[in-house]
């Protein structure tokens, strides 16, 4: 007997639906699976009969054909093995078939009959939605992120035999539903910092706090130990809630990297990624024989912090450059092309030289001129052409500092760069003021006849490149949101010249 | 790339042979303990017989020795007093430019042939220095490639060619030691720069001091030591904003500082302090280097 159910698999970060046929015919006792289907689903032969037979039910005795369509997409993914048990029970008539029509089904098998979660169930659970499914069927351990879709039902279930029940109707979906609650999660990996655990650094702050509010890209030199790290893990803090379609971009690209189904939870703070240096191409910008989501894409929505700068590799670093442009990156595999974004704020930290010493107060730079040139190199050229702010770090001697002295927090910082974030808002202009385009430069950093006799005068005597002065632009525009003023006054451009950065850095 | 730049650089630089035994060769140099047995030179040859000052120091540098360095340059180009360095980076290499800026002559000493000018990246300098009416010597022969040993040796060249020589910034290991000794030998006047006691880059020069050198305290005292009178100073009166008045004063009290400090002192925000700076900064008040803010001049 025929029988049809409706599933999706996924690819990059695109779900496509896939409809699963079975066919139960007089022969000998054997399962195929045509349709493109990847060694994972092929196997999924196995635990299909165990998991129908543990649930107890009878394995049909005949030959089962299975097919999946489109016959053109590549399958891959074990969330194909619910839905093609249940479209074979339907065959053995265990399963309502009329109801069946109105589900989506997605969900892999363990032999004792349980449902487990897998990867990419929420692009999944939209492709299903954009194709009128009022009704889907996800691993319990995937509902959070799964119920993060409006437009459907979403359904839990934990073993194949409640999967039946519920298509049947014999089982109380709310009961399931409650039993399975969303779980909304805060990243705890940051709890507990606090930008005033770092004494001092005021200018590294305020540099922070504008960073944010603009999402301009940062560069922070300085010895080891003066806190560029500790400043950098802190920014997660004091970055501005993400929207609901940022939550579902985010929450996306975790599905497809396998982020979530892990902890049964969906995260929405904005990401914050820290590769280690010795980080390969792949890594960094996706990869694979199917491709999954590299660092730059993982910080979607983020930061992507890259500590000393320089020891990564340049070829590596040199390839973020399309990708930053274009807030997305296309990776082509076997006739296919999987596009994911990335649209990301850099932030960098770097030593000033190969011994880290260079201009230290105390301690002496052993490099030689060569190395010196050599690591000035790397700092220099393509990237840095990308990097709005630049501060120079000292380290902050303990006596150095009073008890009057200044130490902003983590919640005074958020308060300055929200301050301009709803500013921006408010003028009409998305968040990022980093992302504002060269042709809408004059319509939103609009200058007075002081402000641009200023910047000029600038231009000449800072020797600032075109380039440079179309930063200090935007810049200026982030500093006079934070003030919550409408013109751009001269202060707010000699602030942001003051973060400047120069090609020869130092 | 590499072949025709070297063929360019054999049209524009032409040598002259000097040989010991020749008249032309400068008595300064005949006089010495080892004098060298020809010298290469290329530009002005009448340099060679006025009364010239050494300038040299270490090729790391802190921001002091760098602004003493251009100082000193200048000032002795606006008395049109030769400059007798090494070209080399660093403290040897401002000088020269100091000099240059001041529109005065420079004497270059290579340790290398004339067309292997090493260290490249002063190239230019040398090139500048020529056009601007300067010399250029080498014991070498122009094709010559430097060696580890060679810069060491030229350094005789260098303090005998000057009436006096200047050490601007010295560690303890650094080459300009060794252009001290052989000023020693060559029985020259020698002024020193006086650093922090506490700076790694000024270790050697001071003790060169505690030794008996004459400490540096007035650059005018240069020009006087050789017997001419010093040029008048042309000062300017500049009008600055009240904040911009007390960043200045700070910045006269700390030497250097970093934005932090300055704001911690003045009690203004760092933003308002980058925001002075920068505006100090395009009037030519101050510099910022490696993180530090320093007086300009």
């Amino acid at each position: 007997m025929f029988s049809k159910v409706k599933s999706a698999v996924c690819l990059g970060i695109e779900g496509k639906i896939i409809f699963v046929e079975t066919d139960i015919t007089r022969g000998l006792p054997q399962m195929n699976i045509v349709g493109l289907a990847s060694a994972t689903v092929m196997e999924s032969r196995e635990r299909i009969k165990s998991a129908t037979v543990n649930s107890g039910f009878d394995y049909p005795h005949g030959r089962i054909t299975v097919n999946l369509t489109p016959a053109d997409i590549r399958k891959n993914g074990s969330g194909l093995d619910l839905p093609i048990a249940v479209c074979m029970l339907t065959s053995c008539m265990y399963v309502n078939k009329a109801k069946l029509a109105e589900y989506g089904i997605i969900g892999e098998l363990s032999l004792d009959g349980k449902v487990i979660g897998i990867d990419s169930v929420l692009p999944m659970v939209f492709s299903l939605i954009k194709n009128n499914i009022k009704r889907i069927i996800v691993p319990a351990g995937n509902y959070p992120e799964a119920a993060l879709a409006e437009g459907a039902e979403i359904i839990p279930v934990s073993t194949l035999r409640e999967c039946i029940n519920v298509i049947n109707s014999d089982c109380d979906i709310n009961n399931l539903r409650d039993r399975f609650k969303t779980r909304i999660k805060r990243t705890s990996k940051f709890e507990g910092f606090d930008f005033s655990d770092i004494k001092g650094q005021e200018r590294a702050k305020r540099a922070i706090t504008i960073a944010v509010c603009g999402r301009h890209g940062m560069l922070m030199v300085g010895s080891p130990g003066c806190g560029k790290t500790m400043l950098a893990k802190r920014i997660p803090t004091i970055m501005p809630e993400m929207s609901g379609d940022e939550i579902i971009e985010t929450a996306i690209i975790n599905s497809v990297s396998g982020k979530n189904n892990k902890e049964g939870c969906v995260c929405i703070d904005r990401p914050f990624r820290n590769p280690h240096n010795s980080i390969g191409k792949a890594g960094l910008l996706g990869g694979g024989l199917y491709p999954v989501p590299g660092e730059i894409s993982l910080a979607h929505n983020g930061v992507l912090f890259l500590d000393e700068v320089c020891e990564f590799n340049r070829e590596v670093l040199d390839m973020m450059r399309i990708p930053m442009e274009e807030k997305s990156i296309i990776h082509f595999r076997m006739g296919q092309a999987y596009k994911f974004p990335c649209n990301f704020q850099l932030v960098m930290a770097s030593n000033p030289c190969k011994c880290g010493y260079y201009g230290d107060q105390e301690r002496l730079c052993t490099c030689s001129q060569f190395e010196l040139d050599m690591y000035r190199k790397k700092l220099s050229g393509p990237i840095l052409d990308r990097i709005d702010l630049k501060i120079l770090m000292e380290t902050v001697k303990y006596n150095q500092l009073s008890s009057r002295s200044r130490n902003s927090d983590s919640n005074l910082m958020k308060n300055e760069a929200l301050k301009g974030i709803d500013f921006a808002k408010a003028h009409g202009r998305e968040y990022g003021n980093a992302n504002i385009k060269d042709k809408d430069i004059p319509v939103f950093c609009k200058l007075g006849f002081s402000e641009e006799k200023f910047i000029k005068e600038a231009y000449k005597s800072l020797n600032l490149s075109p380039r440079a002065y179309n930063k200090t632009l935007k810049l200026a525009r982030t500093i006079a949101d934070m003030d919550e003023s409408e013109r751009i006054r001269e202060e707010h451009i000699a602030e942001a010249l003051s973060y400047r950065t120069i090609s020869n850095a130092y | 790339m590499y072949k025709a730049e070297n063929i360019k650089g054999k049209k524009s630089i032409r040598t002259e042979k000097i040989d010991r035994k020749s008249k032309a060769f400068p008595e300064k140099l005949r006089r010495i303990p080892n004098p060298p047995k020809q010298i290469y030179c290329t530009g002005d040859l009448s340099l060679l017989e006025k009364k010239s000052i050494s300038v040299v120091g270490s090729r790391k540098f802190t921001l002091y020795g760098k602004n003493v360095a251009m100082m000193i340059g200048r000032r002795l180009g606006e008395s049109g007093i030769p400059v007798v360095s090494g070209l080399a980076n660093g403290i040897d290499g401002f000088a020269h430019e100091g000099v240059l800026e001041a529109g005065g002559k420079i004497i270059g000493v290579l340790g290398s042939g004339i067309e292997k000018m090493t260290p490249r990246r002063n190239r230019k300098l040398m090139m500048q220095g020529l056009e601007m009416g300067g010399l250029v010597v080498s014991e070498y022969e122009p094709g010559e490639e430097a060696r580890p040993y060679t810069f060491p040796a030229r350094n005789r060249i260098i303090s005998a060619l000057g009436e006096i020589l200047v050490i601007v910034e010295a560690n303890f290991n650094s080459g300009a030691l060794i252009t001290a000794q052989n000023a020693a030998d060559q029985g020259k006047e020698i002024f020193v720069v006086p650093g922090n006691i506490n700076s790694q880059f000024s270790m050697g020069s001071n003790l060169l001091i505690r030794d008996g050198a004459t400490p540096l305290i007035v650059i005018d005292d240069l020009i006087r030591e050789i017997g001419i009178v010093p040029p008048d100073i042309v000062s300017e009166e500049r009008t600055f904003a009240e904040d911009e008045k007390t960043i200045i004063e700070e910045l006269k009290n700390l030497g250097s500082a970093s934005i932090d400090i300055l704001a911690e002192k003045t009690g203004k925000s760092p933003a308002s302090v980058g925001a002075i700076l920068t505006i100090l900064e395009i009037k030519g008040v101050v510099v910022s280097v490696a993180g530090q803010i320093h007086l300009a001049k």
